[in-house]
């Protein structure tokens, strides 16, 4: 069955996807269990985008669950129709992307769960963890637990400056690391090949 | 208005206490007026370090229950007529107060002092958001260990829930000749993980196992090699520009460390 809510990393913002074919009882339930799962991960306050088409009565009640969790909600008002003109380059700048882009470093006991791809603009600490349905990207040192292609993804990647993990994880597969873990010199991907893990310089 | 400053580190036993029992030592010394809190209910240790056991008569949670006014609670320290202790209570649990009460009393002490410093409990539970509540900066006190890392990293992550950004690193007891025999984390390593300001480095240093003993702050010993950190670290804190490491590209840590502590070739 497909998640009955997700938050997606839009435009630098967090948007709240909504299926529209689930039960908005269960929306509600599973957006409480991933905020409560998330770990202090979202700033307090954070803004959340709400989907739009929504009544008056649900948006009362999602606004609810986020402000039990310290998040605030924001109504995105749909822009109609095509956009006029090319592009300059300042729109370009905000692309959209179905990553989540995490723009901090995650520490010990830090906890990012998500279904698509995960960006993350900062280390991955030690007792820190992603899980990530597809690739996993880290801009800075893997230290902590990735875990990428989590719903078995075979063909999922870990793609970090540093890989220094003692553990990584690729759909059904874990990989420890061997207790003689060079030093890496240059941005590394780990990707399943023949059955196994192994960590190979990025192309 | 005074300035709250919470020393916090995770794990137990890293110097949390002698960090801030030294820290107000070191502000009185400049002619600051400051107030030790310690907020580890049930398990006071900061009186018997500022060697004040023996003046308790109210403590932190029967200001915050009404038993007493703050002013009857706050115990001015033997030494330094600027520098107070708000004690805890020894019969009761980190329960007795909440963070609401917390920021209160942090309040109305910032407004009679300089400095109002923390002494935060081990752990991330209610002892911990108590301490943290009414803080405008926090201080993460660590030492060269990986499970002292871990944990000043998870505390780290729960600060910035908690709204409080930019912590300062104090990194305990260094041995510089270890470090030199690559047998100790070095400071860059401990940087690397942390990614955080470094506040300062407190070397190891015996004469502060005799200072706790005493109830005398070893700050005030100008022979303990810990003492000219810690006025260091205090007049950081207190806003001056106080070189931390020299660097030079063709010399390793040991003598960054060397000229730091004051013991090097000049």
């Amino acid at each position: 069955m497909r998640e009955a809510v997700v938050f997606k990393g839009i435009k630098g913002q967090l948007q709240l996807v909504v299926n529209e074919f689930a039960e908005f009882s269960d929306v509600l339930m599973q957006l409480d269990a991933k905020l409560a799962s998330a770990n202090d991960f979202f700033n307090k306050h954070a803004v959340v985008n709400l989907p739009p088409k929504l009544t008056d009565d649900q948006r009362r009640r999602l606004k609810g669950v986020l402000s039990v969790h310290g998040l605030s909600a924001k109504e995105v008002v749909e822009r109609k129709g095509p956009m006029k003109g090319k592009k300059s380059y300042s729109e370009l700048d905000g692309y959209e992307t179905e990553a989540l882009i995490v723009n901090k470093t995650l520490r010990s006991g830090q906890k990012v769960v998500y279904d698509g791809s995960v960006v993350i603009i900062g280390d991955l600490n030690p007792g820190a963890e992603v899980v990530a349905g597809k690739d996993i990207i880290i801009l800075g040192a893997c230290r902590g637990m990735a875990h990428a292609g989590a719903y078995g993804n075979q063909g999922a990647t870990i793609t970090a400056n540093r890989i220094l993990a003692i553990q990584l994880r690729i759909a059904g597969l874990i990989a420890r690391a061997p207790d003689d873990l060079d030093k890496p010199v240059r941005v590394e991907t780990a990707r399943i090949k023949d059955g196994t893990v192994v960590i190979e310089p990025s192309r | 208005m005074g300035e709250v400053i919470v020393i916090t580190s995770g794990k137990g036993g890293v110097g949390k206490t002698t960090t801030t029992a030294n820290l107000g030592t070191g502000f009185a010394l400049i002619g600051k007026k400051v107030v030790l809190v310690d907020a580890d209910i049930g398990l006071r240790n900061l009186d018997v370090v500022m060697g004040l056991e023996n003046r308790i008569v109210y403590d932190l949670v029967d200001v915050t229950e009404g038993n007493c006014r703050l002013k009857q609670a706050l115990i001015r320290d033997k030494r330094y007529e600027t520098l107070y202790l708000l004690p805890a209570a020894q019969t009761r649990d980190k329960n007795a107060v909440n963070p609401e009460q917390m920021k209160q009393l942090c309040r109305e002490l910032s407004e009679d002092f300089d400095y109002v410093l923390i002494d935060c409990p081990a752990g991330i539970e209610q002892g911990f958001k108590n301490a943290i509540a009414g803080a405008d900066r926090a201080v993460i006190v660590t030492t060269p260990e990986v499970s002292a890392v871990r944990d000043a990293d998870r505390i780290i992550g729960l600060l910035e829930a908690e709204g409080k950004h930019n912590p300062k690193l104090i990194v305990n007891r260094i041995r510089p000749s270890m470090v030199k025999r690559g047998d100790m984390m070095d400071i860059d390593d401990i940087i690397d993980i942390l990614a955080v300001d470094l506040l300062g480095i407190i070397p190891e240093d015996e004469y502060i196992v005799i200072s706790t003993n005493r109830g005398e702050p070893a700050v005030v010993n100008p022979a303990s090699a810990a003492s000219t950190a810690y006025k260091n670290i205090v007049r950081r804190l207190n806003g001056e520009n106080v070189p931390l490491i020299k660097f030079d590209a063709n010399n390793g840590i040991v003598s960054k460390l060397k000229r730091f502590f004051g013991f090097g070739e000049g």
